[in-house]
């Protein structure tokens, strides 16, 4: 493995084009504070950034320049004011572009989506953010409806991973990924059904975080799998990331799901360490399987003996049917995403993206019986997890076989025989984090995924924090200043 | 418990099954992407069959129907 640092320009502090873009929200949040930093300076150089990379990185759909600057000027007014909204107030964020959000269209990258779907109004989640006082730079990129790859025929910006812009970004919450890999916002939104926070934070070499079911509210949001999806908060930091929580979490009467559940104040809980924290390892499937990158398991597991070192304990443990776990997520979300799709699969197939609709015409294939046993399968499953969640605290897995595939040697088949890492823990509803340990050989990041409780948000962003106090894996930045050339 | 195995033993029976499952559902797909469809056939059907596993045989799904939840108090 590298452990080569890209090193970003450190310049002055405010006059826009000299600010920083390598902040953390938390960094920035305290320059906002301390009067060295506005916000209308930071979001015109992220938007400097974001349209600067915007063709050669395709991380947004839509740029909202001038409601992002309305934005940051009433942070700076309100901050003028001695008016402190929280962490967030000034902050430039990425909205997944399956997230209604006031003043921009939302698509879900496809052409099927009624033009006027949520038109005028916030999610649930936006509007939180919105009250915080964020800044929206823009609708992010997804893969059309969350699900599926990109198709450059339809249309919409086919986003590239800024370590190396061959290999895929990952789906479905790519934009996201991107943008804040790359610095076109500080962080932001994405959703996630199986794996689809966790697996852009992977490969773009940042923090994601999968929230527990129900945790965040989805009302205002495209669905994929009803009984799946969640939103998540991604970012550079695990402190980031519970900063955005601690806005986005809880309960609203408009999602069945929502849960009743108090929201603690996470960035508040992640001090403290990990003395005496349980870590258990499955062996069997997460970390033997032939399809395993050497490299990515070893990242993983020198960052487990980190936490070793620093008085957790781990154990190796056995879930047992692992690879059928994959499949009964697999089931689930192309079931519930099949019935949502139906009617506009019969009569628009060609207006859904090349890979899009033969990954949502699986449900096709799939009876009614086999969704009630894949749902029997996730009862089995979520008891075995709540076993061995029992016993110990958390759950460390890689969070994919391997680092970033390359983008053309990807199609919706291929994913059918591959083992995956994060579906697993949408099946039975845990928050998971997925973390940066490192860059692989040929420089691209590798990434651990730690698993948790129900609510128990805290704990993995606990293991994540205390790890990133000792490393600076999470701060590594892509090499885009070439691209920003070009 | 039966399995429910729908495995086609071969690819002109995973071409009749695929035929058939398109048209009831009515979609209408490219020879291309229908090709494609048979041939990982067999996988999508060996990843539902795979889940009628013997331990299973007591477990309830994990769905819940609550009909006090559509009655305010």
């Amino acid at each position: 493995m590298t452990d080569t640092k890209t090193t970003q320009t450190e310049v002055g502090p405010d006059a826009p084009g000299t600010v920083k873009t390598n902040l953390t929200i938390a960094e920035a949040g305290a320059a906002l504070r301390s009067g060295t930093l506005t916000s209308t300076a930071l979001t015109r150089t992220i938007l400097d950034r974001a349209l600067a990379l915007n063709d050669a990185l395709g991380a947004y759909v839509v740029i909202t320049e001038d409601a992002a600057m309305e934005q940051a000027a009433a942070a700076d007014a309100d901050f003028a004011a001695g008016i402190d909204r929280g962490a967030l107030q000034g902050i430039p964020l990425a909205i997944k572009d399956i997230i209604a959000m006031k003043g921009a269209p939302t698509t879900a990258n496809s052409r099927v989506l009624a033009p006027d779907w949520g038109h005028g109004t916030d999610a649930v989640v936006t509007d939180r953010l919105r009250a915080a006082g964020a800044v929206f730079v823009g609708k992010a990129t997804t893969s059309e409806f969350a699900c599926g790859l990109p198709d450059p025929d339809k249309g919409f910006p086919v986003p590239h991973n800024p370590w190396n812009v061959a290999h895929t970004p990952a789906g479905s919450s790519s934009g996201t990924g991107v943008a804040t890999a790359a610095q076109l916002a500080l962080g932001g939104l994405g959703t996630d059904t199986g794996g689809s926070v966790r697996g852009p934070a992977c490969v773009n070499g940042h923090t994601g975080l999968k929230v527990t079911f129900g945790r965040v509210p989805k009302n205002g949001v495209v669905p994929l799998g009803f009984s799946l999806d969640s939103i998540g908060p991604m970012a550079r930091s695990a402190l980031d990331c519970a900063l955005l929580l601690e806005v986005m979490a809880g309960y609203d009467a408009g999602d069945p799901n929502a849960a009743k559940v108090d929201v603690p104040k996470y960035s508040e809980l992640l001090a403290g360490g990990v003395e005496g924290l349980k870590i258990a390892l499955p062996v069997p499937y997460f970390f033997d399987h032939e399809a395993l990158d050497p490299e990515q398991r070893s990242a993983v597991l020198a960052a487990v003996n980190q936490l070793v070192g620093l008085g957790a304990t781990s154990d190796e443990i056995v879930l047992e049917h692992a690879a059928e776990a994959k499949d009964a997520n697999h089931i689930i979300m192309v079931g519930e995403a099949y019935a949502y799709h139906r009617d506009n699969l019969v009569h628009r197939w060609e207006e859904y993206g090349r890979f899009t609709r033969p990954t949502l015409g699986r449900g096709a294939f799939y009876t009614a019986a086999d969704h009630v046993q894949a749902n029997r399968f996730r009862t089995y499953w979520a008891e075995q997890v709540a076993t061995v969640l029992g016993e110990y605290d958390v759950i460390i897995t890689p969070s994919a076989p391997t680092p970033a595939e390359r983008a053309d040697a990807m199609d919706a088949s291929s994913r059918l025989a591959k083992p995956g890492y994060t579906g697993h823990w949408n099946l039975c509803g845990l928050p998971a984090v997925a973390v940066p340990v490192g860059l692989s050989s040929s420089g691209l990041p590798l990434s651990m995924q730690v698993i948790g409780r129900p609510f128990a948000e805290a704990t993995v962003l606990k293991v994540a924090h205390t790890l990133q106090q000792i490393t600076e894996h999470h701060l590594l930045v892509p090499p885009v200043e070439a691209l920003m050339a070009a | 418990m039966t399995d429910g195995s729908a495995v086609p033993a071969d690819s002109t029976s995973s071409e009749q099954i695929v035929t058939g499952l398109l048209a009831a559902a009515q979609l209408t797909v490219s020879a291309e992407e229908k090709a494609q469809m048979i041939k990982d056939f067999p996988k999508v059907r060996a990843g539902a069959d795979a889940l009628y596993l013997p331990e299973l045989e007591f477990v309830e799904p994990a769905t819940r129907f609550d009909p006090a939840r559509y009655y305010t108090a």
